[in-house]
């Protein structure tokens, strides 16, 4: 065991000697520098986070915030959807569609995620990439 | 080009041809190499760059000119036979590969009495990722939101690949320098 340590020692030792002064000095500011705008980008990222879009047999009938709390209903074919968001996340509460699938499904809150009440043609999507499409080199 | 010069014996002359091939060979060996391996983190951008030792080596044994000569033929070549030349890939890193020779050769003309070989390829690391950065931003800016917020992270894994290909650059040189063959080229410089 003190013999890896020792090893592991005597590598970081190596590699210390490596850098000059004026290695040490441009790792320690580029560190601070990056470190110090990651709360900068985070802060005005989230205030106007993410929509959701309603739409009504395919036509935009309402771009909801999900930061705002609200609870509306939609008048469909069929009746009523009630919609709410609470916490940045989207459900439907209820609707007149025979299987109740939008329903059960819950809450969504992803980019790429939908809720589709198919029998009352009300959709709400949440615009976006669900996540990495391609990787470049 | 490598100068062709009549003060220079013959000999020299083929010598230093002979080690920008081998080095050009060596560099595109690790460049199409590391595209075979899966990344390390699943974040596109976030790869070590070790045929950026090569540059550097290249610019210390033969002049930087010859050193941005060959990352811009290792890009080209290295793109051909791992097969991702003419897409939009191959662009990013030939234009991040040729920034960032630039900024090695004038970081280590310049700035390289109190920076070492690790600080110049920390900079060479990150105006390699800063260079990629802009291209895609000119060219997917619509298509991707929220790109901005991606250059910290890519400035990061930057300072990371940097150290370590610096840290593997400085060993090596170390290493080498026990021949004398190529500690007659290292004087020149």
């Amino acid at each position: 065991m003190s013999k890896k340590l020792n090893a592991l020692r005597a590598f970081w030792q190596t590699m210390e000697s490596y850098l000059t002064w004026g290695d040490r000095l441009l790792i320690f500011s580029l560190l601070l520098s990056i470190v110090g705008t990651i709360p900068l980008l985070g802060g005005s990222a989230e205030p106007n986070g993410r929509w959701a879009i309603v739409r009504l047999e395919g036509n935009v009938i309402e771009q909801i915030a999900l930061h705002k709390d609200r609870q509306f209903v939609v008048h469909g074919p069929l009746g009523e959807t009630a919609i709410e968001v609470r916490q940045g996340r989207v459900r439907v509460e209820r609707s007149p569609g025979p299987q109740q699938i939008c329903v059960r499904q819950g809450w969504i809150y992803k980019p790429g995620e939908a809720l589709i009440c198919l029998p009352n043609r009300v959709t709400i999507e949440i615009p976006g990439n669900s996540g990495v499409d391609s990787i470049t080199r | 080009m490598i100068p062709y010069t009549r003060s220079e014996l013959p000999e020299v002359w083929l010598l230093k041809r002979i080690l920008f091939a081998a080095l050009l060979a060596l560099g595109i060996v690790l460049y199409v190499l590391e595209g075979l391996f899966p990344p390390l983190l699943p974040l596109p951008g976030a790869k070590l760059g070790l045929s950026n030792i090569l540059v550097l080596f290249t610019m210390l044994f033969l002049g930087y000119k010859e050193g941005i000569l060959l990352a811009l033929a290792r890009s080209i070549l290295g793109s051909f036979i791992a097969g991702t030349a003419l897409a939009p890939g191959a662009l990013l890193s030939l234009s991040g590969g040729l920034a960032s020779a630039i900024v090695v050769a004038l970081s280590l003309r310049f700035l390289s009495p109190p920076l070492g070989l690790v600080g110049v390829s920390i900079l060479g690391a990150i105006t390699h990722n800063v260079a990629q950065f802009t291209v895609v931003y000119f060219l997917f800016s619509q298509q991707i939101s929220g790109l901005f917020y991606y250059l910290p992270v890519l400035l990061f894994f930057a300072l990371g690949s940097g150290l370590v290909t610096g840290l593997i650059a400085v060993y090596l040189l170390e290493r080498l320098g026990r021949e004398r063959f190529v500690a007659s080229f290292r004087s020149r410089a």
